[in-house]
Order: structure tokens, then sequence, then C-alpha cells
């Protein structure tokens, strides 16, 4: 289409490529965003998609107790007199459900008495755990060491940098000031 | 309607705060605005130095916070040297919060590890309203090869953000 | 430290649709593509409606902090910059009033102004800007959205919650407006 004609209404209106790159160039004032700035953004997505993602024990509970809602909003063979316990009844049985799947999906905590143990005393005695314990685990796996079976703190089934990372991320933890 | 008294100047502006908290409780996923008092926004970057005195410095934990004024931590970033270069280690909950716990280890042979005053993180801080936050910032330990504790001195330095 | 969040790899090729189901899964690093993507968009956005590079950088922040509290269960049935447009102006208006009246505060002690403009006075592009500036808010904001931010007409439409013959009349009246205007009328007879 010429650009120099007037655009007719009911067109997709153009615009003249000179207009269209002058005004591109006028707002293309880049700002720079700080890498910080990134890093705050993304590390709030972290947390909030972190918290709210369902782990897949929680979806089966939810999807166990959406069938028992829908199970008993279909048959519902009580007589009328005890109908109104229907609810309470069906909230019974889906919290039942749920505990039991709850027990059954969810991984049993590996570790639990050696990491009791190692929040006593962290790696180097001192009764803290603090970043030294990290670089203390981290030293001993690089010099090829065999720090003691309950130092797996990440639960992998492999005692490498990992959990000496693991102990760095208790260390900062903001609710526990660093400390034991 | 009778027997009531009106006072002219009061029932419009009762509406409009009405109208306004009503807007607000019903429309939970409208667009956040910005609250009255987030005004004079200014990024500036703190850099967190430590002095290790000679010794080979292997690993620092250090705590920052905003004393006065109101301070958004928004980044942290690594330091100047080899040694300490990644981000350290913090609390993702830190941020935008005005307090952080800052810790890094490096198993670099002590030959490769800093000695004297290094920049070992650098973070940013978004300042909100007109009063600058002030800074405090605590050495929590710091060790060297080997895990030993030593003593250093830590110190920051504001600069703005270009 | 592990980061599942690596902004520095190569751009991920998936459409915003695909990223969005991916985000709704709890993929961290689809959030971030997303991210990266509109990332640069929606500052300079900011900035041409705050002219303030503090504020547009918390504009960004706050556009990107109401977006991921969408997750999980947002289904996006455009593309992603007819969805954030509306987020961006309204945070982009509300920082810029706010701020004005706390520059209006002290400007009876400072007389303080705007930064200067850094056009040279007579330039075709100051004469475009001036142009620019008479066009009416409406006329002028769809005029950006289709030549500079490349939205179809009916992704304007959706953005901006008005009809589509709207935008196209509003379109046709900035232009209109620009052909007949001194300042720009060469751009028209080229």
């Amino acid at each position: 289409m010429n650009s120099a004609q007037p655009n007719r209404p009911d067109e997709e209106p153009h615009a003249p490529a000179e207009l269209v790159k002058a005004l591109k160039s006028m707002h293309r004032a880049r700002i720079f965003v700080p890498p910080s700035v990134d890093e705050a953004v993304l590390a709030k997505a972290r947390e909030h998609l972190a918290e709210s993602t369902s782990t897949p024990g929680t979806r089966s509970i939810r999807a166990a107790l959406a069938k028992a809602r829908a199970y008993l909003a279909e048959f519902n063979p009580m007589p009328f007199a005890w109908r109104p316990l229907a609810p309470w009844a069906a909230l019974a049985a889906s919290l039942a459900i749920g505990a039991w799947l709850a027990h059954t999906l969810t991984k049993p905590a590996s570790n639990a008495d050696g990491g009791a143990a190692f929040a006593r005393e962290g790696l180097n005695h001192d009764g803290k755990v603090d970043i030294l314990d990290a670089l203390v685990l981290a030293r001993e796996i690089e010099q090829g060491q065999e720090p003691g079976a309950q130092l797996d703190l990440n639960g992998d089934g492999v005692i490498d940098r990992r959990d000496a990372e693991v102990i760095a991320k208790q260390a900062v933890n903001l609710e526990k000031g660093g400390r034991a | 309607m009778t027997g009531i008294t009106r006072q002219p100047m009061k029932a419009p502006f009762c509406m409009a705060v009405g109208l306004a908290t009503l807007s607000l409780l019903v429309a939970p996923n409208s667009v956040p605005l910005l609250a009255a008092e987030d005004t004079a926004i200014r990024f500036r970057a703190v850099d967190v130095y430590v002095d290790s005195k000679e010794k080979p410095l292997a690993a620092y934990q250090l705590e920052l916070s905003a004393k006065e004024g109101r301070a958004k931590i928004v980044g942290i970033e690594g330091g100047e040297h080899p040694a300490f270069k990644e981000p350290p280690f913090y609390d993702p909950k830190a941020m935008q919060q005005d307090r952080v716990i800052i810790a890094a280890f490096s198993t670099l042979p002590a030959n490769k590890l800093p000695k004297n005053k290094t920049r070992v993180a650098t973070i940013h801080v978004q300042s909100i309203g007109d009063r600058q936050p002030e800074f405090a910032l605590k050495v929590e330990t710091a060790g060297t090869v080997g895990g030993k504790k030593i003593k250093v001195q830590a110190r920051f330095e504001e600069r703005k953000v270009e | 430290m592990e980061d599942p969040t690596d902004i520095h790899s190569a751009p991920d090729s998936r459409s915003d649709q695909e990223l969005v189901a991916a985000v709704n899964r709890g993929e961290v690093a689809a959030f971030g593509a997303l991210y990266l993507r509109y990332r640069d968009w929606v500052v300079n956005l900011a900035f041409r409606v705050t002219g303030d590079r503090d504020l547009a950088l918390d504009v960004l922040q706050e556009t990107f902090l109401y977006f991921q509290k969408k997750f999980p269960g947002f289904r996006l049935t455009a593309r992603l910059q007819t969805f954030l447009y509306p987020a961006v102006r309204n945070l982009s208006i509300a920082a810029r009033n706010q701020a004005q009246r706390l520059h209006s505060d002290e400007s009876a002690l400072e007389n303080i102004e705007a930064a200067p403009d850094p056009m040279a006075p007579g330039s075709a592009r100051c004469e475009l800007a001036a142009a620019l500036a008479a066009l009416s808010d409406d006329h002028r904001e769809i005029l950006l959205l289709r030549f500079v931010d490349d939205l179809s007409l009916a992704e304007i439409a959706t953005a901006l919650d008005i009809p589509l013959g709207t935008v196209k009349s509003r379109l046709h009246n900035a232009l209109e407006t620009l052909r007949h205007d001194e300042r720009t009328r060469n751009f028209f007879s080229r």
C-alpha cells in the first residue's frame, strides 16, 4: 500500500516505513537491568512456585478427596433424616483417606538421627552449624576422605559437595540466624 | 429521609473510602498499586569487604542489615577474588527484606586464597523514601584452610548503581 | 549453589503458551524464560510512561511479582505481551503519579524540573517527539503499541479491553493527525 495515501477507516491503518523506523529509534532507549534485579525477580518466583506447586503426595490426596466428594454427591443412600450428617461423614472419610495416602506416599526422612547429631555439634564440634562446617565437609570430600553416612544430608545416597551446600544453606537461614 | 442529620462533607468522603475498600476486597487479583509510602525508590550497591590480615581466607559468614530507613535487598553478587567470584549462599527469604546472612567457602589451596582486604560480595539494595538506610555489618564467623577460625575485619562501602 | 533458572543459557524456543504450561507444572526455568523474553519490553514500556529509570525498574519487579501470583492455574490465551500490557501501564501510571506528588511537595522549595530533553532542538527526532506529545493520550498509546511494540490491532484491542473498531479508528486518527502536522508531514510524502 502506498503509505503516502490516506488510510481508509475500514482498512488496517498503515504508517510510512520511515515514520515507523523513527518511532522505533526514538523509543529504543534501552534501560539496563542490573543482574541483581533479575536475580531478585527470579528468586521471588522460585520461592512462590516452590510453595504453590503440589507434590505427588498432595496431588493424590486432593484427587482422593475430590473422588470421595463426587461419589457422595452422586450416591446418597442415607435416610432423609441423616442427610445433614452426610457432609461431616464425607469430611471424616476424606481425612482418613488423606492421612493414609500421606503415610504411604511420604518419603521417610533419611538420616534423621544423623541429622540431629550433626545439628547438635556441627563438623567442627563448636556447637554451631555455620559455614565452617560446610568448608570442613567440602575439604574432606575433595581429599577423598569418607565422611560418616550421617552426612548424606540431602538423602541422595552420596556424600558430595551438595551435602556441604546443604550445610551452607542452613548456616544462612534467617529464621535460625545461622545457628544450630 | 426525616430524622437523620447529615454532615454534607463527610458523606461523599465516607462513600469514597467505602468504595475504595470494597473494590480492594472484591478484586483480589487486580493489579497491585504501589503503596502510598513507596516513593523515591533508589537502587544502591553495598560492597562487602573482608580483611583476613595476611591469613588465607577460606570461608566467611556475615550478616548485613538495614538499621534505619527502608530498604529491600534485591540482589546479591559474588566478589572480586576468584575464590569468591560466585554469589555467596543466602536465604532466598532475605530478598525483599532488610536483613541477609551471606556465606561462602572455597576449597582452593592456601596460595590461591585472598589474604588481604578483598571484596567478597555486593548486595544490591532498593531503598524507599527519602531517608537513606543505615547498614550494619556483623561478622558471624570466618575461617582459613582446614576450617580453623580466624579473626577478620569486615566493612562495607555503598555506591549508587549506574 | 544450584540454580535451576540459568538465565545465561541459550534462549528457550518454546512458545509463550508452552512456557506458561510448564510454569503451571512448577518449572521455574520456564518462568525465567518468560521473564527474559519480556523483561526489556516491560522495563522500556515502564520507562516510556514514568520517564524515570528507577521507577521503571521497580515497575518491572512489581509486574513480574503480579504475574507470578497467577500461578499455578494461569491460562494464557494470547501473547504474554497482551496480558502484561495493562499491568505494566497501570503500575507505571501509579508510580509516576506518586513520584509526581512527592516532587510537587518539594518543588515549592527546590523547583525540581524534569530532566532536560536530550534531543537537539529542531532535529527531526525532536519534532517527532513534539508531534507525538501533541496527540491525545489514547491516540499516542495505540500508535506506539502498534508501531513500536508491534502488537496487532486485535492484540491492542485485547490489551486495552476496547473494541477492535475503536482501535482502528484511533490509530487512523493518530496517523491522520501526524500526516497533517507540519512537523511530521514529510514522513508521509517521501
